[in-house]
Parts: C-alpha cells; sequence; structure tokens
C-alpha cells in the first residue's frame, strides 16, 4: 500500500490539465463522427467498399509515417526543453511543423489527384466522409501550427517558459496525430 | 460607486435567471429542419415559438454585455470585448431577428403562393446560417481573451471548449452542399453532434458567467480595478 | 491491494472471454458467414489502430507517468471506441 502511495506522489498530469479536457472533448467528438461512418458503412457497404478501393493506401500510410515522425519530433522537443537544451528544442519543433507543412501539402495532393479522377465531395456518401473527416484532420493540424508557434513563443522567451504549456502544445500535437491513425485506418485499410 | 455595482448584479440576476431557462433550446430553429412544408405543420408552433424569440432577442444583447464584461474583467486589450459586442450585435440582427421575422412572415398567411413561402424559407435559413461565419469569429475572439487572460476569469478548459465550438460550427460549412446524408443541416454530423456540442458549450458559460458574477460577490473588489489587483 | 489485484484479474478475465466469444461468433455461429478474411482484416486493423494509439498515449503523450485515474479514463474511453466500432462493424456483417 505505501509503495503504491509513493508511486502516485511521483506521478503527475502530463501538461495542464485543461489540455486533457480539451482531448477528452475532441476525443467523444471524433467518436461521434467514427460511429456515424460506421452506421453508413453498414447500410451502404458495397459502395463504400468499391469507393474505398479508389483511395490510395500509400498515401494514407505515408501521411501516417509523416504524423508519426512529427509525434515523435515533438516528443523529443519536449524532452529537450526539459533537459533546457532550448536551441535543439526549438529546432525540434521546427522540424515537428515542416511535418506539419509536408502532411498537408500531400494531403492537398491527394485531394487533388482524386477530384481529377472525378471524386468530389458530393461524389457519394463514402467520399463525403474521406473529404469530411480528412479535412476536419487537416483543420486540425493548421491549428496544431498555432499550438506549436506558442511552444516555439514559450520556448524563445526565457522569462515566460513554462514546460507545462509546451508539453500542452505537444499533447495537441500527439492528439492530432492518434486521430490520423484512427482516420487511416477507418478510411483506407478497413474493408 | 458600489451601488451601481448592486444595480448591475441585479439585473445580471434576473438576467439569468431568465437566460438559463431560455438559452439552451430555442426549439423553433431546430424544428424548421425538417421539411419545407413545415410552415403549414407548424403554423401556430412557430408563431409562438418565435413569439419567444422575439422577446429572447433583447435578453441576448444583455447576455452578449455580460460576456463582453467578462473580457473587461480579463487582463486582456479592451479591444477583444468592443469587437465582441459588435460582432454579436451585428450578427444578432440577420442571424436571428431576421430570421424569426421571414419565418413568422411565412407562417402568419398558409395560403400563401408555396413559392414564396419556399423563397421566404430559404431567405431566413441562410440569413441564420450565413451569419455562422460572423459566430465563428465572435467566438474565436472569446478563446483568445481566455486564452491571454491572466486574471483567470475563466478556466483555461473553458478556451479549448470554445475551441471544439468552433470546430463544430465549421462542420456545418457542407450543409450547403448536401441536401439529405449526415452533412446536410438535419444531418447527425453537421446538425445533431454540432448541437451536442453547443449546448454543452452553452451550459458551461452559463455556469461560468455565473460563477464569475459570485466570485465577483464574495470577492473585497467588486470593481474590474481592484480584482486584477488582488 | 487486493482490491486492485481483484479488479485486474476482473478486467483480465473480461478480456479474455470477450476474445473468445468474438473468435467463436466470427468463426461457428452465423453458418452463412463464417469468418472471411475481410473481417479478419478489418479486424486486425482496428485493433492495431488501438494498439498505436495506446503508445502514443502512453509513450508520447506520457500518459505511463500521469495519475492513475487518467489512465483508468484514457483506457475506457479507448476501448469503448473500439469496441463499438468493431461491434458496429460486425453488427454489419451479420444484417
Amino acid at each position: 500500500m505505501t509503495n503504491a502511495t509513493t508511486l502516485n506522489t511521483e506521478r503527475s498530469v502530463p501538461g495542464q490539465i485543461d489540455i486533457w479536457y480539451f482531448v477528452l472533448i475532441e476525443v467523444v467528438i471524433f467518436s461521434s463522427y467514427f460511429i456515424t461512418y460506421m452506421l453508413y458503412r453498414i447500410w451502404n457497404s458495397d459502395m463504400f467498399l468499391q469507393s474505398q478501393a479508389h483511395l490510395s493506401q500509400n498515401f494514407g500510410a505515408l501521411n501516417t509515417v509523416i504524423l508519426l515522425v512529427s509525434s515523435w519530433l515533438i516528443a523529443r522537443a519536449v524532452q529537450a526543453a526539459r533537459e533546457h537544451k532550448y536551441e535543439a528544442a526549438e529546432k525540434l519543433v521546427f522540424m515537428t511543423i515542416a511535418c506539419g507543412v509536408l502532411f498537408i501539402a500531400s494531403k492537398m495532393f491527394e485531394w487533388s489527384s482524386k477530384i481529377g479522377e472525378g471524386f468530389e465531395l458530393s461524389t457519394n456518401q463514402f467520399f463525403s466522409f474521406y473529404y469530411f473527416l480528412t479535412g476536419i484532420h487537416v483543420l486540425h493540424v493548421l491549428i496544431g501550427f498555432v499550438f506549436l508557434s506558442v511552444v516555439i513563443y514559450q520556448i524563445r522567451t526565457p522569462h515566460r517558459r513554462s514546460i507545462k504549456v509546451i508539453e500542452s502544445g505537444a499533447i495537441y500535437w500527439h492528439m492530432v496525430d492518434f486521430l490520423w491513425v484512427i482516420i487511416f485506418a477507418l478510411l483506407y485499410v478497413m474493408r | 460607486m458600489w451601488w451601481a455595482m448592486v444595480c448591475f448584479y441585479q439585473l445580471f440576476g434576473v438576467v439569468f435567471a431568465l437566460m438559463t431557462r431560455v438559452m439552451p433550446p430555442p426549439k423553433p430553429w431546430w424544428d424548421q429542419a425538417r421539411i419545407v412544408q413545415w410552415f403549414i405543420d407548424n403554423h401556430s408552433g412557430l408563431l409562438w415559438g418565435f413569439g419567444i424569440i422575439f422577446l429572447v432577442s433583447g435578453i441576448t444583447a444583455s447576455m452578449n454585455a455580460l460576456i463582453a464584461y467578462s473580457m473587461r474583467r480579463m487582463s486582456v486589450s479592451r479591444a477583444f470585448a468592443y469587437s465582441y459586442l459588435a460582432i454579436y450585435s451585428l450578427s444578432s440582427l440577420p442571424g436571428m431577428l431576421l430570421t424569426a421575422i421571414l419565418l413568422t412572415v411565412g407562417a402568419l398567411r398558409p395560403d400563401r403562393d408555396p413559392a414564396i413561402i419556399h423563397m421566404l424559407y430559404d431567405a431566413s435559413f441562410t440569413a441564420f446560417v450565413g451569419t455562422m461565419g460572423v459566430f465563428l469569429i465572435g467566438t474565436s475572439v472569446w478563446m483568445l481573451a481566455v486564452f491571454l487572460d491572466k486574471n483567470r476569469v475563466f478556466p483555461l478548459w473553458f478556451g479549448y471548449l470554445n475551441v471544439c465550438n468552433l470546430l463544430t460550427e465549421i462542420v456545418v460549412a457542407p450543409a450547403w452542399i448536401f441536401k439529405e446524408g449526415p452533412f446536410a443541416w438535419n444531418g447527425v454530423i453537421a446538425f445533431w453532434v454540432d448541437t451536442l456540442v453547443f449546448v454543452v458549450y452553452t451550459i458551461a458559460f452559463i455556469a461560468l458567467l455565473r460563477q464569475m458574477i459570485v466570485r465577483e460577490d464574495f470577492g473585497n473588489g467588486p470593481l474590474p480595478e481592484l480584482e486584477q489587483r488582488a | 491491494m487486493s482490491t486492485t489485484t481483484d479488479k485486474r484479474l476482473m478486467i483480465v478475465c473480461l478480456v479474455l472471454t470477450g476474445v473468445t466469444l468474438l473468435s467463436w461468433w466470427l468463426g461457428a455461429s452465423h453458418g452463412h458467414h463464417a469468418f472471411s478474411l475481410n473481417a479478419g482484416i478489418t479486424c486486425g486493423v482496428i485493433l492495431m489502430a488501438a494498439l498505436k494509439v495506446r503508445v502514443i498515449a502512453w509513450e508520447f503523450m506520457e500518459l505511463n507517468h500521469a495519475p492513475v485515474k487518467m489512465q483508468r479514463v484514457a483506457d475506457a474511453a479507448l476501448t469503448s471506441i473500439i469496441t463499438v466500432l468493431l461491434v458496429l462493424y460486425f453488427v454489419g456483417l451479420a444484417a
């Protein structure tokens, strides 16, 4: 029992607790999107499967890898900031942003090639969901840039540095990452 | 000057009792989502509902004032409060009153040419949804203020809740394109999720505003300047 | 100590039973819907996504050092959404 309590005092909430409330609400909202997607998929499974075949699995996988790497970079940035290696941390955050830009660029390319092939938002329900889910996710990436900018600002101004805020920004970015992991599974690969 | 503050809070109290009762479910908007023919079906519901809305519209103004006031209490520039106030008083005209007026006009005479009814319906809906962008800006102003505030008038998570509300409001955008399915304006995603989040958001900010008032009442400095010092 | 162990054992038992029931349901019960390759792929894909999310949350988001309560909430959220998605998928298959 004493062992358990000492363990508990060592534990602390990563980042600010507020960002976790945010993550929780976002997870609930996205869950509702996913469940809606699954329901419509059930009602129209053949059409969903056929449409899904037109998506490029390679792009999806590439996007996932980009985001996973970016998550790794920002996690390293937080670690560096904790060790007061602020220059390294800043560089890592910039690399994270570069990954995010790369992600959005590849998404844009994917969208434009899909539209070029004649698959648009209103083509059918699957593509509605495809553009909607990827679109709302890209929106989250864009907001992520704001979070990362705050992180950079925090790292740069010594009297403002708060490791909690830096961690919160990173937590947001990781959330964007894991949401994509589920979107990737549901849109691209599941049968 | 303390009595002015007391009057202020009395007024707030009244506004609150009315608002908490009225704010979460302005039903007529929701019912409108079903069918174009709904004018005939909902004839009396519409008239009564919008009668209430007309009453509420005034209260919304004082609520906006309260929200703007909450921003004045923060450590942020007054520009936030003023721009919020300006945006909301601007958008509540076309977004709420115009919608209500147009729909009431439609409901008053059910024997009118269906084409005109249809036009009224479209016009009111467009007026309502078209102002979404303005509300978006309003919400982001509030969000930014909450994030930048050092007086912690609102907890940080409320700022994040603003973000959630923003994001789900943006989701309504596809409603322009779809007539049916989950993204249409009565669809699961564009409407229900959005509404649910908005209701949570509304409950949260009403509770927080009330909390703010209580905090002020019991604090030793009712004036914003004194609170900043504490 | 004993209560936490008890709980843990119960969860383990529930998970094992659940997986067993799932495989039984996939394999035998529905004669006309025998285990298909697609179902297997989907099941694997969703479970792998769950694993990825869990690793991201634990390692990157550092939930591994977070208070136990938070971990519980996170696990509960992840388990419930994945369960709902899987159940929906298999209900859809059966329908």
